[in-house]
């Protein structure tokens, strides 16, 4: 287990909705990097490092979150439905993967 | 082969060559009509926001940092000639008018075409203030990777030749907005530090903008 991260509790009292994020930044990268892992395995030319990046979706979400955008619209249907197997298996690794390494917060 | 038949398979075939050659023209046209309509945008943007020269301008290297030509889906640094003021605020102005007018090919664009900068201040605590055009908004595509790239741009853009900001907050016409196009959280403010241009976000780990309050 990372001792780096430390299991979260929820914050006392009422937290602003826009803030809710804010106490699972550090759970969210280590979500997000496990992820990006996964995805770079599946997709070809995918980093393997993920970002952190303000995503307004995601700032009243009290977990660990991250976003996963996967191509612009201009991007063939089919293809994109192409990829929803692999996307789908990726995502559940790292979430399997991040309930296993930080189980305190993998709730 | 009967005759009518023959006569048929002729006008197809007639028909297919003129389909052929307008397809042809119409391609041209379609060319032409976007090297106009860049050239009006061009001049659009000389009257809307002409060239800033200051009496303290003097011909430096600027890194201006535009998508990569390379992997598209990252920032990588240009070394630009421009000439910047010695002023904190003129030549901030001068480096984002260069970052939309002088991208080197289109594919490399962070920022709409139409955008303009309205207004740049900094604040004596090193809070940047620029306030955009709507177009920055209307005209963003929109996306996660595509606007953190243009708030990316800015910031280490204006990091790497403006010493002494250390904070951006980004206005549309005046006004807070909480998204640039949708996606990315542009009501707070954005830490400016000379950092590498981020992997891309496929996994976008969440990490809302630190909210402020709106100077002043």
């Amino acid at each position: 287990m990372n001792a780096a991260v430390q299991a979260v509790a929820p914050p006392p009292g009422f937290v602003p909705w826009r803030e809710a994020q804010k106490p699972y930044e550090q759970q969210s990268r280590k979500l997000g990097d496990l992820l990006q892992v996964e995805l770079a395995q599946k997709f070809k030319g995918s980093p393997e490092i993920s970002s952190s990046v303000p995503v307004y979706e995601l700032r009243s979400v009290a977990a660990p979150a991250v976003a996963v955008e996967l191509s612009n619209i201009t991007i063939d249907p089919q293809q994109l439905e192409a990829m929803a197997p692999d996307l789908a298996d990726a995502i559940a690794r790292a979430v399997t993967a991040y309930k296993t390494i930080y189980p305190a917060e993998g709730k | 082969m009967q005759r009518h038949v023959k006569i048929a398979i002729a006008v197809l075939v007639v028909a297919v060559l003129a389909g052929l050659i307008y397809l042809r023209v119409l391609h041209q046209r379609v060319a032409r009509l976007t090297q106009t309509q860049a050239t009006e945008e061009q001049e659009r943007r000389e009257v809307v926001a002409p060239p800033i020269s200051t009496p303290t301008d003097v011909v430096a290297n600027a890194q201006l940092f535009w998508l990569s030509a390379t992997q598209p889906d990252q920032l990588a640094p240009v070394t630009v000639q421009l000439a910047l003021s010695a002023d904190p605020v003129e030549r901030a102005k001068q480096l984002i008018g260069a970052l939309i007018a002088n991208t080197p090919t289109t594919g490399q664009r962070t920022l709409p075409v139409g955008t303009t900068l309205l207004s740049f201040y900094i604040l004596p605590d090193g809070t940047a203030i620029a306030d955009f055009s709507d177009e920055f908004a209307s005209e963003m595509p929109s996306g996660i990777l595509s606007e953190w790239m243009a708030v990316n741009s800015i910031m280490q853009t204006l990091a790497a030749n403006v010493p002494g900001i250390t904070r951006l907050k980004i206005l549309i016409h005046g006004q807070e907005t909480e998204t640039l196009a949708g996606h990315v959280d542009i009501s707070g403010f954005f830490d400016v530090h000379v950092a590498p241009a981020p992997a891309v976000p496929v996994g976008a780990p969440a990490q809302p903008a630190k909210p402020g309050a709106p100077p002043g």
